[in-house]
């Protein structure tokens, strides 16, 4: 590399004459860089040696004692790199582009921070910024995999039904049958809401039906209805299974108060559950519905 | 009124002189002693439930000589260990106590300080044997008397529990239960078995392990081995060595202390066999196969109750966890949990059961446990109080995560069952959420499910 031994050159000059001082060395290279690119005049040289001086005056108030030798070098270095200039053609300009990029990069920019040091720095922040975003995009874009789910893909009818106690006072004026009515649907959205809000069943719920008796005590019967994908064997025998949906049930009924000014109370423990095995819908609940109470005595 | 005092003063001038000349204290020696070394000299201190306050000194020869010795009855001797200091050790008035409250028994304190008592550990090894034989001359000697062997149980504690093997040793195996509380470790690791005690000194041995990693034997030597606490560092000792000598003796001496424990049955301390104490505090050991239809052993002085399922296992290894105050006792929950989490979760769980306005917390942190769908994960969890009946949990699940998304675990079912009261009901808890670092409380429900 010319560059390198021209360096190395005027190191052997420097060290001779300032005792290895980098400092020297340095600004004489930016001093001939100066001075050698080819659109400085010769009249503009001693102005690029002393603007280089104020450039660098902390390092000038370092080097006092040597300083008129510094010039006389660094006006040896301007002339002889336009020696070169003159003499070398435009393909070599590329030499004296790496070699300003090596001024470039050895320059102080902050605070003895070199160029080259700046942006190692620079990278550095910018690697760790880049660490941090992506790490609290991920946090901030993260999508539970448990909360997505395809609607269309619960295709496979689940049924449960069974029985509970009411605690409810009838008013014997208005007719049973509006009564009746009433409390149904009460008791529908109750159900509706307690397995709608589950975080395990909730997707999988479907529907539920009622329907309420005066037989001695009030008891209402219920179906449940749940939709399953193809693929739910697994989920037959634990998310969807009779245990569960039971409990979730009973759970929620076991949560209220038996002396809040709830209108429609009911005893945990009269709640019964059976695994529905039949598929159909409304209409065929009704049907059941009808059958089974004429079954009853 | 003055000769009310003047009674007063002579029966107490009377109790004085009587207790000075009628009791036999055990040997105190003073430092320099101890410095200086001392002759072995063997002596048997005799208490009963008559004088449980004043010990008698047996004689080796004419043991018929004293009248409160029954050798119909069981006779329990307890042999000390190691003693640096040569003082007397703290607990003898304790065991000797709450042994007598055990039955009607002979209780001697076998009094070897003058051998143990000694800067110089190797001498108070090397008398180990010499105390031995000096024992087992005198057990000699009761058998001629027409004592049965069976009935004879010695308790040695460190060094004394080594005497014991010896001594059980010389009497070829048929005394009825040695029992070694943190046998001495150091110049017996590593040993044969006949130079040490071992499961063929006795009929039955039971052995607690409190201080395996300094100077308790790391191994089993019994038919049951008790490793309290893993059977290294015990809670509530010092960590570091600016507590002084506490620093060195407190693991090494709460095995005497969870004995007397066992013995007062303020609560009975369950433990549970298993292959180390990682896998106990994993809840892989909670289910006592083998000692069905009895449960767990107990630790103690009431473990011969298991004796005869014990000496058909051959050498058993139990695990427990302890508090770090007496009564020392846990109370252990099994905690089963199922999730539906799609993939895999990682985290610590930790639990409350509350009781009014009391308040008892189990972190299980001594690793991150696995939760998979659909599949059991097994806690053991751990209380320092029983609290009943349970009125609320809090559940949090924590994975140590200190940056990234807050992951939330989805519970199918909880079920909480108290593994030292089976006549309590297990308690359950059904679909539920847990989202990182949040706690979540609940009711817990009876688990039977009568109306499905």
């Amino acid at each position: 590399m010319n560059g390198d031994i021209e360096l190395e050159n005027f190191r052997l000059e420097t060290d001779g004459l300032f005792d290895n001082n980098n400092s020297q060395n340095e600004r004489a290279v930016k001093d001939q860089i100066t001075g050698g690119y080819g659109d400085k005049s010769f009249h503009n040289r001693h102005e690029a040696a002393e603007d280089s001086h104020l450039l660098v005056a902390d390092e000038d108030s370092r080097v006092q004692s040597t300083q008129l030798g510094s010039k006389v070098m660094g006006q040896d270095s301007i002339s002889i790199s336009l020696q070169e200039s003159s003499l070398y053609t435009q393909a070599e300009t590329g030499r004296h582009g790496r070699q300003g990029l090596l001024w470039y990069l050895n320059k102080e920019v902050v605070w003895r921070l070199t160029l080259w040091m700046v942006i190692a720095l620079c990278l550095l922040v910018v690697i760790v910024v880049v660490i941090i975003l992506s790490l609290v995009l991920y946090s901030v874009l993260y999508v539970d995999e448990d909360d997505t789910f395809d609607h269309k893909s619960l295709v496979v009818p689940r049924f449960y039904s069974g029985s509970m106690r009411l605690n409810f006072t009838t008013d014997l004026l208005s007719p049973w049958e509006n009564q009746s009515l009433a409390l149904s649907t009460q008791l529908e959205e109750k159900i509706s809401n307690l397995y709608s809000a589950s975080p395990a069943l909730g997707r999988y719920f479907s529907s539920v039906s009622t329907s309420a008796f005066r037989n001695g005590s009030i008891t209402a019967y219920y179906w449940l209805k749940f939709l399953m994908p193809l693929e739910h064997e697994q989920l037959v025998r634990y998310t969807l299974s009779q245990e569960m949906v039971y409990n979730v049930l009973y759970q929620h009924l076991y949560d209220q108060e038996p002396d809040s000014d709830q209108l429609l109370y009911i005893d945990p423990a009269t709640v019964y559950m059976e695994i529905g095995n039949r598929t159909g819908n409304d209409q065929g609940n009704l049907t059941l519905l009808e059958n089974t109470t004429q079954a009853r005595p | 009124m003055l000769l009310w005092w003047f009674l007063r003063l002579t029966g107490f001038i009377m109790l004085c002189k009587g207790k000075a000349s009628k009791c036999d204290d055990f040997t105190d020696l003073d430092f320099h002693e101890s410095f200086m070394g001392t002759n072995l000299n063997v002596k048997l201190l005799l208490f009963t439930r008559a004088n449980l306050d004043c010990g008698q000194e047996l004689s080796h020869l004419n043991l018929m000589d004293q009248p409160l010795f029954h050798l119909g009855h069981t006779t329990t001797f307890v042999i000390h260990g190691y003693r640096p200091t040569g003082a007397p050790p703290v607990w003898v008035g304790h065991v000797v106590n709450l042994l007598a409250a055990q039955g009607d028994m002979n209780i001697l304190v076998v009094d070897w300080n003058r051998g143990a008592a000694n800067l110089n550990y190797y001498t108070a090894v090397a008398n180990t044997r010499k105390a031995a034989e000096n024992i087992t001359a005198f057990i000699h000697n009761m058998q001629e008397k027409g004592a049965m062997l069976s009935s004879i149980h010695l308790i040695g504690v460190s060094l004394g529990a080594h005497v014991a093997g010896f001594v059980g040793a010389l009497l070829k195996g048929k005394i009825g239960r040695i029992t070694a509380l943190d046998p001495a470790g150091p110049l017996f690791s590593g040993t044969p078995p006949e130079e040490r005690l071992d499961p063929t000194d006795a009929q039955f041995v039971d052995v607690l392990h409190t201080d395996i990693d300094a100077f308790g034997y790391r191994g089993p030597l019994g038919h049951i081995d008790f490793y309290a606490n893993g059977g290294a560092d015990q809670p509530g000792c010092p960590k570091t060595i600016f507590s002084g000598k506490s620093y060195f003796v407190c693991d090494h001496q709460r095995s005497v202390f969870l004995y007397l424990c066992s013995l007062n049955q303020t609560c009975n301390i369950t433990a549970y066999p298993c292959s180390s104490y990682h896998d106990f505090l994993d809840g892989r050991c909670l289910q006592c196969e083998s000692f069905k239809p009895a449960s767990c052993p107990i630790l103690g002085y009431h473990v011969s109750e298991w004796r005869d399922s014990l000496l058909r296992l051959g050498q058993t290894k139990a695990y427990f966890s302890t508090t770090s105050e007496s009564p020392y006792c846990k109370m252990n929950y099994k905690v089963d949990i199922v999730t539906w989490n799609q993939y895999m979760r990682w985290g610590i769980v930790i639990i409350k059961l509350h009781s009014g306005r009391r308040v008892v917390e189990a972190k299980i942190d001594h690793k991150l446990s696995k939760f998979e769908q659909y599949t059991a994960t097994r806690l053991l969890a751990q209380f320092d109080e029983d609290l009943n009946p349970v009125q609320k949990i809090t559940l949090c699940f924590v994975t140590g995560n200190v940056i990234g998304p807050r992951y939330k675990m989805r519970l199918l079912h909880i079920r909480l069952t108290p593994l030292e009261r089976p006549d309590r009901p297990q308690l359950c808890r059904y679909d539920m959420i847990l989202e990182e670092n949040m706690e979540v409380s609940f009711r817990p429900m009876a688990c039977d499910e009568p109306h499905i």
